[in-house]
């Protein structure tokens, strides 16, 4: 025994690890690694006749990679992959020619071309798929593919865009009563503007997207990460030519939403499945990086501008608010966002004449909707940048003119300018008890004393109201669908119709089960993610998802207690208690019996058996769709959101005047959570990890920078103090809010911006000066606007000083 | 020769044949089972792909955190490793994974899996009292899917059970008069199946290993063993921590490599009166525990240096040697006036640390020479008494798009010694601004004799700002972003700025707490207070 060994202590059972290939020795470990990818390219083992299927054997699995444009528009002069095919391990390089049929994305992706053939219109827009072996000869064959651009200037912002009046459709409009009047009418008025950037998930693992060809091809595999897996079925399904029925996607779980995407995997697995039709294997696409533009999934950049009439006293009485939303080149869902900013915008505020008008700007970029909170956060924060500058010129403190806009008596306007009514009480609810829990007022004076004795660090704080919609204004997508089965030994299996966002939906899944039925929780197991099992999962952003869910649980068990009563009563009825009511059953503690009963109840397993044995069906499909939901576009008037969540939050930040990093005090938040009892745990993480995708965004992701991910806050950059309370909703189970705490915190992350500009204020902001915050308030934007603030202060005071000089001179001069 | 090594991995030992030198801990585990799975993805400015390794750290064995992705199979020999997936497995009960499966903390295994193994090291650190040291347990976590007030919650219940634990044992120790061991953690505490494994470690052998393409990869454990492998090997690549080195694995081919870390003399901190001298092979993470009290700018500065898996491996010599532009470090250093140690076969040289960059971005260091130490004066006061100064005043401030797991825009580091009111000395040192760490000087010259007020403070602006303007313009060749360059210009004024308005009056060396926020974020609190009596 060497000395190596001794080290581990003389009873240490050294056992040699080695590989599997023994006489390899000499393999390289990249060699190796190609070996094992090899292997687990096996799929279901059975020889397949390649004559009879067209299909390879199931051995094969081939690897593909996507050539992308480099420029963000050019038109193609000239494209020669000759030599890219005679690379070594290559299969196949299908250009925009090479594809059979017409060259187009199909359903969802109106005017995008599969292969980009004349023109390139965005960063990454895939130009070639490329075939082989494996990544390394994909990448050797990508190398050799010539492609001659004409590089273009293109459109690259949303001021480039408005400016060449680049746009995809009419404006879109939601109104109130006669704006232009109104505002002309008004005491004051103040016209500004607020960009907001894009922000991007940064996922967490590189994607890939596989097609498995089963069954000598009668059916295909598609292994993905989405958000809304059926789409890719349909698309696959389209693509291959077989029926949908015959399309299994496997989907991966998400960490939370902006752990996947929606319609980008569904762009690549159409291009992962034209490949495998060609190479008759299965197929393996691989991306260079998460950051890739197919893949990257930012949001859609904004620009606001805005018009506003209020009184001395900082009523708002009328708003004009148009909205650019960057749309890329392709809009694919966009206008569904855009829809969700026009009816977010007015905020919990009541202004008597409101008109929100929304257009899609054409950019040669590519954008996306994935990320929680998209398109209500910009209509939101856009309308609390209006306040701000309202409170500016009053005078008046912001929350004073929030409180006295706010939808109810003091405006007397109850219903959104789309005719849906807001519930005014509910804002006054959560604004209390967020102004409440964190002495607000008191904290408002400490700031102040604190600011006045600090040269350097100056503190702002902020409360910030969020009225939020649950739903879609798309209406098809908002219905959840639940199974649930339950075995003969009486447990329970739930499938939800939702991927998995790692969120602990199934535990509250579980949970609520093991309540309903009256069972241990170690009897319910939740499948998340079978999605297999649902003709339609509901989708994981932009709607009240696990409300929808939950509410389809409720209905499937609703329906499996009401058989299971009805064997109840049957079986008391043979132990000679005929007297049992059906409704007075109750399911409690693995018992079934009436709630005051004299003699034993029944076993909950004896129910389930007896039930099986009598042939009662325990198999629930449940089904939740939100009723009466429209919204017409037309119109701008519709009812779209089954209700309306509310929540308000109070911001504590301070700004390092000499570096401009900021950090967040403290946090008070006071939200409705879901309607379902005892489950803060959930609704709590959810809170916190939505606020810091939002606080991400308002502070330091930067798209600018190379590094966009370094902005990304981490654990040191939470807030100091984090205080929550969730409040039931109004209204019971079956018609209270939903489960808002998933996209509506992102909202309330505006409210780091709103204390911001009173911090700044310290430094001397005031509305004299033209000075507009940043967004994203990354350290040296917001080191910047001090500097700004105490160059146009200085400035003013020169002038101040020099009209003073020039009216002595002249009084002088006079006399 | 041998062909293989071996090490502990979550409690059963392995042995290693022939395998690439170049291979991760993260690589290597994807190979070796499927539970590893996750050990694929792990990009670094995310915090990478922790596990714990245990080792010896010259008498005390430790459990520290590392990143997977940045650890050299051979640097592990002799070691232990615990994967979070191990320590969930090996012991459910471990008051850690009780804490871990009574909440929602993230989403994702895998993230669990970093919170699990942050929470480990904090449960086995003797040196974790305070809720001020939680963000520099956890700095390596960076998602936005944690859940960060519970995780605090939970982790401040571990850290005070464990802390009264500690008490515990120490009070039992009084007796026999070790309870030292007890607060420098070389006394098992815990006995747990862990902490038993972690004391059985020997010491180190030293390790000379050849992979299958006939690298090697030589581990020595003495500083004449090292320079004859130097000499013998002129081409071989040194290592010490290999956090920047690692990364560039399966990208770069060394041919071999030298790991420093075996080598006992490298691995000392020598505490003098008037100096420390820091081996170049120490942890920043032990300097920071050595140092950190009496030199409060280090612990500082390491806050906000990489995360906890990045400053439990990397040392000073390798970031020294390696000469990072933006380095938080060589600021600091220089205005603590050290001095870097270099050893060759031609003997010893010394020179402060501003003058070991040279204007290209690289050292001084020559082929066959290495870096030793550092030498570190210390400022006690009866130290400066003894040079006629009255007080010195020395911080140093780092600023960057967050606070952890980022290249640092600019790091300034300044230092006064002062006779009564008046400026004796000055260093003023930055980084960012260019290839190299720089001293300005001029402005250093300016300030001597000057009295310490803010009139000085201000007439000494336009002189940082031209030596500021001068180096940004001849860095701004490969610097084309305009916004970016003028915001490290700023920040060249602004930082010295804070200096002079934290540090206003030299009677009070201590800043003033103006940027921690002390009453809100309860850093002082400790997790367990000892003077309430033990039940």
């Amino acid at each position: 025994m060497s000395d190596e060994d001794k080290d581990l202590g003389e009873d240490s059972n050294v056992t040699p690890f080695r590989f599997p290939d023994e006489d390899e020795g000499s393999e390289t470990f990249r060699q190796r690694l190609r070996r094992k990818r090899m292997e687990v390219g096996e799929v279901d083992g059975s020889a397949l006749d390649r004559e009879a299927t067209g299909w390879r054997a199931s051995d094969r699995h081939l690897v593909m990679m996507l050539l992308t444009s480099p420029h963000a528009s050019a038109t193609i002069a000239k494209k020669d992959a000759s030599a890219a095919r005679r690379v070594e391990g290559v299969e196949a390089v299908l250009l925009a020619e090479d594809i059979p049929g017409e060259n187009e994305l199909g359903p969802g992706f109106p005017g995008e071309p599969l292969l980009a053939d004349q023109e390139v219109c965005y960063v990454g827009q895939p130009l070639a798929i490329i075939i082989g072996e494996d990544e390394a000869s994909c990448r050797a064959a990508r190398e050799e593919i010539q492609i001659d651009y004409h590089e273009l200037p293109g459109i690259l912002n949303l001021e480039h865009a408005a400016a060449m009046k680049s746009y995809h459709s009419e404006a879109r409009k939601t109104e109130r009563g006669d704006v232009r009047a109104a505002i002309a009418k008004s005491d004051n008025r103040y016209q500004g503007e607020l960009t907001i950037a894009s922000q991007r998930p940064c996922l967490e693992i590189q994607p890939s997207i596989t097609i498995r060809p089963m069954n000598r091809g009668e059916t295909i595999r598609v292994q993905a990460k989405s958000l809304l897996p059926s789409r890719i079925r349909s698309a696959v399904a389209r693509v291959s030519g077989l029926p949908e029925s015959a399309v299994e996607v496997e989907s991966e779980a998400a960490n939370g939403l902006p752990g996947a995407l929606e319609s980008e995997p569904v762009r690549l697995a159409i291009l992962a499945t034209y490949a495998a039709l060609k190479g008759r294997a299965a197929v393996t696409l691989i991306l260079d990086s998460p950051t890739e533009p197919l893949i990257a999934g930012d949001r859609h950049a904004t620009h606001g501008k805005y018009t506003v009439g209020f009184s001395d006293d900082g009523v708002i009485e009328a708003a004009n608010i148009d909205l650019r939303f960057d749309a890329g080149f392709f809009p694919g869902d966009s206008q569904a966002f855009l829809d969700r900013a026009l009816l977010h915008c007015d905020s919990v505020y009541g202004i008597p004449d409101l008109r929100i008008r929304g257009i899609l700007c054409k950019t040669n970029r590519l954008t996306s909707g994935s990320m929680p909170g998209e398109g209500a956060a910009q209509g939101a924060w856009v309308m609390e940048e209006l306040i701000q500058r309202v409170a500016g010129i009053t005078g008046i403190p912001a929350d004073e003119i929030r409180e006295k806009n706010f939808y109810g008596d003091d405006t007397g306007v109850n219903t959104t300018p789309y005719g849906q009514p807001v519930n005014p009480s509910a804002i006054q609810r959560v604004w209390n008890h967020a102004i409440g829990r964190s002495e607000y007022y008191d904290r408002v004076k400490e700031v102040e004393k604190w600011n006045r004795r600090n040269p350097s660090h100056k503190r702002g704080i902020a409360a910030t109201p969020v009225k939020f919609g649950l739903g879609d204004p798309r209406p098809e997508r908002n219905m959840g669908m639940a199974l649930i089965h339950i075995l003969p030994d009486g447990s329970v299996q739930v499938r939800p119709g939702l991927i998995d966002l790692r969120d602990g939906l199934d535990l509250q899944l579980k949970e609520e089960i093991s309540n309903r039925f009256g069972i241990s929780p170690a009897n319910v197991r939740v499948i998340p993610g079978d999605l297999n099992a649902v003709p339609q999962a509901t989708p994981a952003n932009a709607v009240d998802s696990a409300g929808l869910i939950l509410r389809a649980m409720a209905d499937a068990s609703e329906q499996l207690l009401k058989q299971l009563r009805e064997t109840a009563v049957q079986l008391f009825a043979a132990k000679g208690h005929t007297e049992v009511d059906i409704e007075t059953i109750v399911f409690t503690e693995g018992k079934v019996g009436p709630e005051s009963f004299p003699g034993a109840p029944l076993e909950f397993n004896e129910v389930v058996a007896a039930a099986w044995r009598r042939r009662v069906n325990l198999l629930a499909v449940g089904y939740h769709r939100t009723p009466n939901l429209w919204w017409d576009p037309e119109l701008g008037a519709g009812w779209p959101f089954s209700s309306f969540t509310y929540a308000a939050v109070v911001t504590e930040i301070q700004v390092d005047a000499f570096t401009g990093e900021i950090q967040i005090l403290r946090v008070d938040v006071a939200h409705e959570g879901s309607p379902t009892p005892d489950q803060s745990a959930r609704d709590e993480a959810q809170l916190f990890r939505s606020f810091s995708v939002g606080a991400g965004w308002i502070l330091s992701e930067d798209l600018a920078e190379d590094n966009a991910e370094e902005g990304m806050p981490g654990f040191a950059d939470a807030p100091l103090q984090w205080e929550s309370d969730r409040l039931r909703p109004s209204g019971d189970f079956s018609t209270a809010a939903g489960d808002p705490c998933g996209e509506a915190p992102v909202l309330l992350a505006g409210s780091i911006r709103e204390a911001l500009w009173n911090a700044l204020r310290a430094f001397g902001l005031n509305p004299a000066l033209n000075i507009d915050l940043p967004l994203p308030a990354t350290p040296s934007a917001v080191l910047a606007t001090c500097t700004e603030i105490s160059k146009q202060l200085a400035q003013k005071e020169k002038e101040k000083q020099e009209a003073k000089a020039e009216a002595e001179e002249s009084v002088g001069k006079a006399g | 020769m041998q062909s293989w090594f071996s090490l502990e991995l979550d409690g059963r030992p392995y042995r290693v044949e022939k395998d690439d030198t170049h291979l991760t801990l993260a690589q290597f585990l994807v190979q070796l089972d499927e539970i590893y799975a996750d050990f694929s993805f792990g990009e670094s400015w995310r915090g990478g792909c922790p596990v714990i390794v245990g080792q010896l750290e010259k008498d005390a064995p430790r459990f520290r955190l590392n990143d997977a992705t940045l650890l050299l199979m051979p640097q592990l020999a002799g070691r232990q490793v615990w994967t979070p997936q191990g320590i969930s497995n090996s012991d459910p009960n471990h008051p850690v994974n009780i804490a871990l499966s009574s909440g929602i903390f993230e989403s994702g295994s895998k993230r669990n899996g970093s919170l699990a193994a942050a929470l480990f090291e904090g449960f086995y650190r003797p040196d974790l009292r305070r809720r001020g040291q939680m963000n520099d347990q956890f700095d390596s976590l960076v998602t936005r899917s944690l859940n960060v007030p519970s995780v605090r919650d939970a982790a401040a219940r571990v850290f005070a059970s464990v802390e009264q634990v500690r008490h515990e044992a120490a009070q039992k120790a009084e007796k026999s008069g070790k309870e030292n061991q007890v607060w420098t953690g070389r006394k098992d505490i815990h006995e747990d199946r862990f902490s038993k494994r972690l004391f059985q470690l020997k010491e180190y052998a030293e390790l000379n290993y050849v992979d299958g393409s006939k690298r090697r990869f030589y581990r020595p454990k003495t500083l004449v063993d090292l320079m004859r492998l130097k000499r013998e090997y002129p081409e071989a690549q040194l290592i010490a921590g290999g956090t920047g080195l690692a990364q560039d694995s399966g990208k770069v081919e060394w041919p071999n490599l030298i790991s420093v870390e075996g080598v006992d003399e490298l691995n000392e901190i020598i505490t003098d009166q008037d100096y420390w001298e820091i081996g170049s092979a120490v942890s920043l993470t032990r300097i920071a525990e050595t140092i950190g009290r009496e030199c409060p700018e280090f612990a500082k500065l390491m806050r906000r240096f990489g995360s906890r898996p990045v400053r439990n491996r990397a040392t000073l010599g390798g970031y020294l040697a390696t000469a990072w532009s933006q380095g938080q470090l060589s600021p600091l250093l220089i205005a603590l006036n050290a001095r870097v140690m270099l050893l060759s076969n031609d003997g010893e040289r010394n020179a402060p640390v501003s003058q070991f960059f040279d204007k290209n971005g690289g050292t001084i260091l020559q082929p066959g020479e290495i870096v030793r130490s550092v030498v570190i004066p210390r400022s006690t006061d009866s130290l400066l008494d003894s040079r006629g100064m009255t007080a010195r005043i020395c911080d140093a401030y780092s600023t960057g798009q967050r606070r952890n797991l980022v290249d640092p825009f600019v790091t300034g580091a300044f230092a006064l010694e002062l006779r009564e009111k008046v400026v004796a000395k000055a260093w003023i040192a930055y980084s960012g601004l260019g290839k190299t760490p720089v001293r300005i000087k001029e402005a250093e010259e300016f300030l001597a004799g000057k009295t310490w007020n803010e009139d000085t403070m201000h007439a000494v602006l336009p002189v940082l700002h031209k030596s500021a303007g001068a180096l940004l313009k001849a860095a701004s060749e490969e610097e084309d972003d305009e916004e970016a360059a003028l915001y490290r210009k700023q920040l060249v004024i602004t930082l010295f700025q804070k200096f002079y308005y934290q540090h206003p009056d030299p009677d009070s060396v201590k800043p003033k707490n103006l940027s921690a926020s002390n009453e809100i974020g309860r850093l002082e609190q400790p997790f367990f207070d000892a003077i309430t009596p033990l039940t």
